[in-house]
């Protein structure tokens, strides 16, 4: 059963939610986190597992990776676990002349923002990743602070360490209902049980909508699908954390049930490379198929063709909560006191998860932010519910 | 089992013809009965294989703490019994933990054991421990097979 009490419950088992959790019991607070799975079970478990920034626009989305970056980097030192994050590098790869206009426009606008990056040429590309493929390959951006983590092992490493701190985790517990008094959280209902508090942290993902709901609150998240491939596991094959400037070109593909694919492309510690994309809308299902296992091969091979004799082992897929905007939503919520939403990171939960914990550990303990949260807030979306 | 599969494809072929209209079922029925008959032949012999292969559980008893449950990622009977005792129960928690069923066998050999294993020292049902989702290339496969564009080749039976 869950406990009576607690002052703060964590929705949701993620990255994010138990960022959140591990911050709050380093600070004090009794924390209890509920999952309705088993841990990092959803996109949390089944992602590119970059920890990245040259794609994160100007503004506060770039903003937050840095802040979470940090982050990162403070857990590295601070979990007792392993989780191997590697700062190995990132390259968005340039594969053809016609992406060459948006990928300046694009640097113009980060330069601008203060965040500049690095244009490297074919040869630097080369050296640096010296499988990719010498025809195809006309240059890259580059930035030296991204790279990879396992996002399994992360989440494991916030959960023993929480808990060593004193959080209480119940996974496999769904939540069932959330109680609201004159505007004011009360408690929320689980299937083990009934906990009183009068602060929720809604970090439930793709599944944010439904606790939304619970609440009365409208939250505008949605699953979206990506695909990836496993290969066997090889020697030390790419350092880097590896993405195609096609997503510069091609952001709306996938929209409409159609397969959109770009290239990813980075290794993990054990030694399997972790390939794809492909996305799609596909509601909550979790399935690869044929069509997009072929289509990730064949982008990845182009690229890479030493390749062509790698096995995979096999595929993965998951929904990642996509907002309108392509930005999470953090913070309070107007009209339920005690409510906190910490979700929608659109695929970028892994890179930007940590960070956004901490912040809505701030917000919680200190009722203010080190990175202020104003543009992240659900009340950006309020115009386009009523016109 | 190579044989297996181009009986039942056979199979496969003759009943799609038969519910596209191509067939009666009649004539599908009457084609498909002597490849039923030799797959009959074929399973009556592998469940006898089955059968004697199935590891009894006195066999579980013999693994000591080093002994490597998942080859391919060479977890431990003694990782196995720490989760246990950190109640977990569901085998795709341990291999989250530890990877088991990760590597190139994708949980062929470790999966059935491993979760044979789990449940007789939770005294749990199948339902409790779970299994291990095959996702496919259910075998390992090149990315070069993969990315080749396909032609239409003809099997003879």
């Amino acid at each position: 059963m869950v406990p009576q009490e607690t002052e703060v419950v964590v929705i949701g088992g993620g990255v994010v939610g138990s960022s959140v959790a591990y911050f709050l019991a380093r600070a004090g607070k009794n924390v209890v986190l509920v999952e309705k799975g088993c841990k990092a079970g959803e996109a949390s478990g089944a992602n590119a597992a970059f920890v990245w920034s040259i794609t994160r626009k100007p503004g506060i989305d770039i903003r937050l990776a840095m802040h979470s970056f940090n982050i990162h980097r403070q857990l590295k030192a601070e979990l007792e676990m392993d989780f191997e994050y590697v700062q190995g590098g990132g390259l968005m790869i340039i594969e053809d002349e016609t992406q060459l206009p948006f990928v300046e426009a694009y640097l113009q606008k980060r330069s601008e923002d203060g965040y500049p990056l690095e244009m490297i040429d074919a040869k630097q590309v080369l050296e640096l990743e010296p499988h990719l493929s010498k025809e195809r390959t006309i240059g890259a951006v580059y930035s030296p602070v991204d790279g990879t983590t396992n996002p399994i092992f992360l989440v494991i490493a916030l959960n023993l360490e929480a808990q060593k701190l004193g959080a209480q985790f119940f996974h496999y517990t769904e939540v069932r209902g959330i109680e609201v008094t004159d505007g004011k959280i009360k408690g929320v209902a689980t299937d083990r049980g009934t906990i009183k508090t009068n602060t929720v942290v809604n970090a439930a993902g793709s599944w944010g909508s439904f606790i939304g709901d619970m609440a009365g609150i409208k939250v505008p998240v949605s699953p979206f699908q990506l695909a990836m491939l496993v290969t066997e596991q090889l020697p030390p094959t790419v350092s880097h954390a590896i993405m195609g400037a096609s997503y510069m070109v091609e952001e709306d593909t996938g929209k409409e049930g159609g397969l959109g694919c770009g290239l990813v492309m980075s290794q993990q510690t054990a030694g399997n490379l972790l390939i794809g994309a492909s996305w799609r809308e596909a509601g909550y299902d979790k399935r690869t198929v044929q069509e997009e296992i072929e289509l990730m091969a064949r982008v990845n091979v182009r690229a890479m063709p030493m390749l062509k004799t790698v096995r995979i082992i096999r595929s993965y897929a998951n929904f990642f909560p996509n907002t309108e905007d392509d930005l999470p939503i953090l913070g309070k919520v107007d009209g339920v006191e005690g409510f906190i939403m910490a979700c929608g990171h659109c695929g970028h939960g892994i890179g930007m998860g940590p960070g956004s914990g901490k912040l809505i550990q701030e917000l919680i303990c200190d009722g203010k932010t080190s990175l202020s949260l104003d543009e992240l807030n659900l009340s950006r979306f309020d115009h386009a519910e009523n016109p | 089992m190579k044989k297996v599969a181009i009986i039942e494809g056979f199979i496969a072929g003759i009943s799609a013809a038969c519910s596209l209209g191509y067939l009666s079922s009649a004539t599908a029925h009457e084609r498909i009965k002597p490849y039923q008959k030799k797959l009959n032949k074929i399973n009556r012999f592998r469940q006898i294989l089955d059968d004697i292969s199935l590891p009894r559980r006195g066999l579980y008893e013999l693994a000591t703490d080093d002994t490597v449950i998942c080859r391919c990622e060479e977890v431990t009977l003694k990782q196995l019994k720490t989760a246990l005792a950190d109640d977990t129960i569901q085998i795709k928690d341990f291999k989250r933990m530890t990877r088991l069923g990760m590597g190139s066998c994708e949980g062929r050999m470790c999966g059935p054991s491993t979760i044979e294993m789990m449940r007789h020292r939770l005294n749990a049902s199948a339902e409790d421990v779970g299994c291990l989702k095959p996702r496919p290339s259910i075998k390992p496969v090149t990315l070069g097979v993969l990315a080749a564009e396909k032609s239409v080749e003809k099997v003879e039976a």
